[in-house]
């Protein structure tokens, strides 16, 4: 006997469908995902630790602070550091219907290969990390960079050097072969030239390279005073090590992509002594605004956070308020368009995206390895 | 010159570990008639019981540390082969080369995802083990580092070159290489000497695992693989089952990796030495001193 046919039970059925209508539409309107792309496996792993720790810690104090639609879920998609991988996980993130925004890529060739994927299916990125120049002049309209691009980066930690080491004769640029990589030390070297510096070395190591010595070799033997070490930070603190045991003595100078323990672990507090760099961002522990972020991120993970860490923990945060903004929901474009015109609160002050989706006043700090830790050295102003 | 006469030093000393890697490969392939693919693992899984090792017994001294490390690592690499041996290449011994050598991928991908699993998949530093004098000698700098891997690495061959030509068992493993049906005949017990060969290549590999990580200075689970493929381009560069010929292999490699990335271009030194054995292949298919391959009915 069907249920239709018993006494009162089109009623029922009728209260029935009115309940789960509204339980439906309890359950839509509320969890939306903010996914994280980054490498949780592979060399660059250790480099991108920070960020997912930053980003978790994020979604976790957005979620306990309250004033949401709904709850923020978390999902750490591993995209490897490869391009295949991570254009991979950025078709799973479009065809999932609440993700309504991307903390990611971390590197930049990644979001190479990711944006044409996310562009069509209009889901809204931020990058904590990915410096490369190309990823605001592609005309894309749903990514957005907490960190300064690497001509910000590049222009003004040369614009330093040259101010603070005027004795600098000759110059050497390794980086490594990929699109930052390329990029960066086309225009190191045209910086030096520009000073009338001789640059007498430039040369792109694979990723991953353990042994740098054929390469050092060949460039100790045009007695550079001066090298930008331009790799992640497992190669270059094997490159810095490696040079100053075949009796290199000058400077070294890298970007923030060896701002971490890795690098002096690797190097050895020795070899890396005294090496300086760039760093996206600002150290948060020195910084009196991002002290609630420091002590949170302290009693989660029993560590200081790096600046890494506080990029992603702001990307991540002017995600969510975006999506806030936008009324909640899973409207991808509404969250964009927040984006683009909001100003957000973030851990070192108010930020606001400029139409291509860079940081309208970019961020870059001065760090060097000082006895076996990395130490605030100087902070840049806006570029030039 | 002095610029050649450093990066030879370089490719050298690099060139020597890669040599102990083709040789443990090459002697594997003269008993067994098999590419053991799953050299690389035992490398990579030696390296870190060497740098467990070394972790240990941070404090004393290098003398003390670097042999016993070498030596666990050495014992340790031979278990584990012999172990895999008896695994799985023993089950396969009748079902052809293709099946040891896929089943030799399958063993070398499970122990790199292993290990990868348990202890992490990041990079791990090897705490400074090897002696860090520098001497400059005319225009030349040498480390004690660079000494003491070639120094070991000789050791390792020496020891090798007298177990394989001065000893019995040496003479034995060279008869089972060569006749394995007549071996028999003697009432020699080729799987015996097939085990023995897989303990001396994995300690073989043991040592060339520590090595590299003192002498680099970083171990992780995927540092067996690049290495394994290089191993495996100076093994049959030279003649596959060729002793000495994997030890010129090994050099070879090394040197040819370090000119090209100092001379030519340091993105494209591994394509070199790969393209190199692909032009040997081509030109002299039985690698360039000659392979010898065993003679099996």
């Amino acid at each position: 006997m069907s249920v239709l046919q018993s006494p009162g039970s089109v009623r029922r059925v009728l209260i029935a469908a009115f309940a789960l209508a509204f339980a439906a539409a309890d359950a839509s309107a509320a969890d939306v995902v903010i996914a994280l792309s980054a490498p949780t496996t592979g060399t660059d792993a250790p480099l991108a630790d920070p960020v997912v720790k930053g980003y978790k810690l994020a979604i976790k104090m957005a979620n306990q602070q309250g004033g949401l639609p709904g709850k923020v879920l978390e999902s750490v998609q591993d995209d490897q550091d490869k391009p295949e991988v991570g254009a991979t996980v950025a078709r799973k993130l479009c065809g999932i219907d609440n993700v309504v925004g991307v903390v990611g890529n971390f590197a930049s060739s990644i979001n190479l290969a990711s944006g044409p994927v996310y562009e069509d299916c209009t889901l809204p990125r931020v990058s904590a990390t990915a410096s490369n120049n190309t990823l605001t002049s592609k005309g894309w309209k749903y990514f957005f960079r907490i960190c300064s691009k690497n001509s910000d980066q590049i222009g003004q930690g040369m614009q330093w050097v040259a101010a603070n080491w005027p004795d600098i004769k000759s110059v050497a640029v390794l980086t490594g072969n990929d699109a930052s990589g390329r990029e960066v030390a086309a225009q190191v070297a045209q910086i030096w030239k520009d000073r009338g510096v001789k640059v007498v070395s430039q040369v792109q190591a694979t990723a991953g390279t353990s042994d740098f010595r054929g390469i050092i070799t060949s460039m100790l033997a045009e007695k550079p005073d001066f090298i930008f070490a331009g790799m992640f930070d497992t190669d270059a603190g094997l490159f810095v090590k490696q040079a100053r045991e075949l009796g290199y003595k000058g400077r070294f100078f890298g970007t923030d992509a060896i701002a971490s323990a890795n690098f002096i672990s690797v190097g050895g507090a020795q070899g890396t002594e005294g090496t300086y760099m760039t760093n996206l961002g600002f150290d948060p522990t020195k910084v009196a605004s991002a002290a609630a972020f420091v002590a949170a991120y302290q009693a989660e993970y029993k560590e200081a956070p790096p600046s890494y860490a506080a990029n992603a923990y702001d990307a991540t945060m002017v995600l969510v308020q975006a999506w806030k903004s936008s009324g909640g929901g899973t409207d991808r474009k509404a969250v964009r368009d927040a984006l683009a015109s909001k100003t957000f609160a973030t851990l070192f002050g108010p930020l606001a995206f400029n139409p291509v989706g860079d940081l309208a006043a970019p961020r870059i700090g001065i760090y060097t390895v000082a006895a076996g830790k990395i130490e605030f050295a100087a902070q840049s102003g806006s570029s030039k | 010159m002095s610029t050649l006469l450093q990066q030879l030093l370089n490719g050298l000393t690099l060139g020597s570990v890669y040599a102990l890697l083709a040789l443990s490969i090459t002697m594997i392939f003269g008993v067994l008639g098999v590419m053991a693919f799953a050299q690389g693992a035992v490398y990579m899984l030696s390296a870190y019981v060497g740098l467990y090792i070394v972790t240990q017994m941070q404090g004393m001294s290098s003398f003390v540390v670097l042999p016993l490390a070498l030596l666990c690592a050495a014992a340790v690499g031979a278990g584990v082969n012999m172990t895999i041996d008896q695994l799985t290449y023993r089950p396969l011994r009748n079902a052809g080369r293709l099946s040891s050598l896929i089943s030799g991928i399958g063993v070398y991908f499970f122990i790199e995802n292993a290990i990868g699993l348990l202890v992490g998949r990041k990079v791990f530093a090897f705490p400074t083990v090897l002696p860090t004098a520098q001497y400059q000698i005319a225009d030349i700098r040498v480390t004690a580092a660079q000494l003491t891997v070639l120094a070991t690495t000789g050791a390792a061959v020496a020891a090798l070159w007298y177990l394989v030509r001065r000893t019995e068992v040496g003479l034995i493993i060279r008869g089972v290489s060569e006749r394995a049906e007549t071996a028999m005949l003697m009432s020699i017990n080729p799987e015996r000497i097939i085990l023995l060969t897989f303990g001396v290549a994995g300690a073989l590999s043991g040592i060339a695992g520590v090595l590299i990580g003192a002498y680099i200075g970083v171990v992780a689970p995927s540092m067996g693989f690049l290495i394994g493929m290089k191993a495996f381009a100076a093994a049959v560069v030279a003649g596959i089952g060729n002793i000495p010929g994997a030890l010129i292999g090994g050099v070879l490699v090394g040197i040819i990796e370090t000119l090209s990335s100092g001379y030519i271009s340091a993105a494209w030194s591994d394509a070199i030495v790969f393209l190199m054995l692909v032009l040997v292949l081509v030109i002299r298919p039985d690698g360039l001193i000659g392979a010898r391959a065993p003679q099996r009915a």
